[in-house]
């Protein structure tokens, strides 16, 4: 599904991503662990095509096209969901025409006939429940005045929503708490399938209780200097990052 | 549905000097008042249409000669905020239409430009509200020409109105509005601007509050593109104490367009007491649109509440990340948050129908 080649990548001319190397098959779970400032939120943003990053080198191949070449909603509409770690406040505009621009944009991407509202109204409803999101949320305008986990929790009602085959989480349980996590991870299980694939990126082994991952990589200044199992996750819980840091020194 | 029906074209010597004596003063900076009135300063009443409420009482005023020669003493007045409109509208202008609203009518008015007139068609307004009358008026302004629009509105006590000034039309229309409120003891006025893509708009409001208790409520919202160009021109006058005014004018230009607000809060002396605000944010959408404000205090009294405020910016980036990751196309992502802009004034609208309409036409 996707395959990334030695990428790199930088901000404000500073280099973050210094070659990384990763491929993802339809089904599987991987997560990306690492300390702070090592890159893994730049993966993602680049990914998505957040203009704010600039990619320098390497190659990224999804389902077949050049993923670099596209716009960020092009690339949204070939299936790749960013599950924001700071979801944005967009006040004056409602969570329905929000999300009705957004189902409406992919079907005329796939070149569809936009969603009756009477349609558009039951996937909506659908999509609360399989969620558990309260419709006191989804009357309001998007993100706005919702606490830490009202806003994680939109973003998976979003993917449900949006049905994509690459779901990128950005530290999707930093500021939640236990009861919000688990509805948050039951939600991303449920929605988990023989043909979309998840990247969780985590400081902690927690959230991997609820999302169990088939591979871990663990990203240092910008490479991925190991990949593992599940295991590899407890082992850091004990550990640190110290261990790492120490044997592979810039 | 009553229909003013005088329509007289009349032009003369003194018509030149319309132009020869049009506005440059400081206030008119953002507004070229003689390109406004180009062409031969030829002038017809505009049709003025009334629905919803039962009467509209047109007085003609004869044609005279006189009337025109004030206009050879606008030079005079060329500085002052608002007085050219209203000496040319009185000089121009053949008909004085006077609108009575009853208690918890809405008077629907539409005053259209003459059709296929090259000069400047002329309207003369009066809104009026009788002591303690609740009532509501929307204004619909369609030009497809040159269009001036005078309106007086004149709240009784304990009176209030809620009402829209709407221009929505063709983008080759020129609007010029000046607007006077003169508000009385607990007498209560919401008013609001709007102008969508206008080849040029100017509204010129001024406000006296009178007596006790008034309030004023004033919106703005406007859009520009292409070449379009609009421009606000307020004065509140609070001339006693105890009185409240609050304006917030929103707008956003694309294109080369240009957008402009000046305003002017004005506090007499010994009108302690007061309670006024003007807010005037603007959004740039494109690299070459441009937007000036002007906010003014003129405080004459120390015991007062009054702020002000502009601001002019551009799209969040990260909120145009935030829908294009959800899929939704550059142009559909900054026509929500443009709509999002403006929307907050559109908010205040106490007419559900027409705020209604308003949202779903800047959506789009």
């Amino acid at each position: 599904m996707l395959t990334i080649k030695d990428l790199h990548a930088s901000v404000e001319g500073k280099e973050i991503l210094r070659g990384i190397n990763l491929e993802i098959k339809a089904g599987e779970t991987h997560a990306i662990m690492g300390p702070n400032g090592s890159g893994k939120s730049t993966l993602s943003a680049v990914l998505a095509g957040n203009p704010a990053y600039t990619v320098t080198g390497g190659s990224v191949t999804f389902n077949g096209k050049d993923l670099l070449a596209l716009k960020p909603e092009e690339r949204a509409n070939e299936g790749i969901f960013l599950s924001f770690q700071y979801p944005v406040e967009i006040p004056g505009v409602s969570m329905a025409n929000f999300m009705k621009a957004a189902v409406n944009g992919k079907r005329k991407y796939q070149g569809l006939e936009p969603l009756s509202a009477a349609d558009f109204l039951k996937l909506m409803n659908e999509k609360k429940k399989l969620v558990e999101i309260d419709s006191k949320l989804t009357n309001r305008a998007v993100n706005e005045g919702f606490s830490g986990g009202e806003k994680k929790k939109n973003e998976i009602f979003q993917m449900a929503m949006l049905e994509p085959c690459l779901r990128i989480l950005d530290e999707t349980d930093s500021g939640l708490d236990i009861d919000a996590l688990r509805i948050v991870a039951t939600g991303v299980t449920k929605l988990k399938s023989e043909s979309n694939a998840t990247v969780v990126i985590t400081h902690y082994q927690r959230l991997l209780d609820y999302i169990v991952p088939d591979y871990i990589h663990i990203l240092y200044h910008g490479r991925i200097v190991m990949t593992g199992d599940k295991s590899l996750a407890l082992d850091l819980e004990k550990r640190g990052y110290d261990w790492i840091k120490e044997q592979f020194p810039d | 549905m009553t229909t003013s029906k005088n329509l007289t074209t009349f032009s003369g010597k003194a018509t030149s000097d319309i132009l020869a004596n049009a506005p440059k003063g400081e206030c008119y900076l953002y507004t070229d008042m003689a390109r406004a009135l180009a062409g031969d300063a030829i002038f017809a009443d505009a049709p003025i249409c009334v629905g919803g409420v039962g009467d509209i009482d047109t007085e003609v005023v004869p044609a005279d000669d006189d009337r025109l020669d004030a206009l050879a003493d606008l030079s005079r007045t060329s500085d002052r905020r608002g007085d050219y409109l209203d000496v040319l509208a009185n000089a121009a202008a053949r008909t004085l239409n006077t609108v009575s609203l009853s208690q918890g009518e809405r008077a629907e008015v539409s005053v259209r430009s003459v059709g296929g007139f090259e000069g400047v068609s002329v309207a003369r307004l009066v809104l009026s509200v009788k002591p303690g009358v609740k009532a509501s008026a929307v204004v619909r302004l369609a030009s497809a020409g040159r269009l001036v629009v005078q309106t007086k509105i004149n709240l009784a006590p304990g009176s209030s109105l809620d009402a829209v000034f709407i221009q929505d039309g063709e983008s080759d229309q020129v609007l010029l509005t000046r607007t006077t409120i003169d508000l009385d003891e607990d007498a209560q006025a919401d008013v609001t601007f709007v102008n969508l893509n206008p080849a040029l708009a100017r509204n010129e409001v001024r406000c006296g509050i009178h007596a006790s208790g008034a309030r004023l409520r004033m919106g703005g919202i406007y859009t520009v593109s292409g070449d379009g160009r609009v421009d606000n021109e307020t004065l509140v006058e609070h001339l006693v104490g105890h009185t409240q005014s609050d304006q917030l004018f929103k707008g956003i230009a694309d294109g080369n367009g240009v957008m402009a607000f000046g305003g002017l809060i004005l506090v007499k002396p010994d009108a302690q007491k007061v309670d006024a605000n003007q807010t005037n944010r603007h959004m740039l959408i494109s690299r070459d649109a441009r937007a000036y404000a002007k906010p003014q205090l003129e405080i004459y009294a120390d015991d007062v509440k009054c702020s002000h405020g502009a601001t002019t910016g551009q799209i969040d980036p990260q909120q145009l990340f935030y829908m294009q990751q959800r899929g939704i196309d550059e142009r559909t992502a900054r026509r929500l948050l443009s709509a999002a802009f403006v929307g907050e004034v559109v908010d205040r609208i106490p007419l559900d129908d027409v705020k209604a309409a308003l949202h779903e036409k800047l959506i789009g």
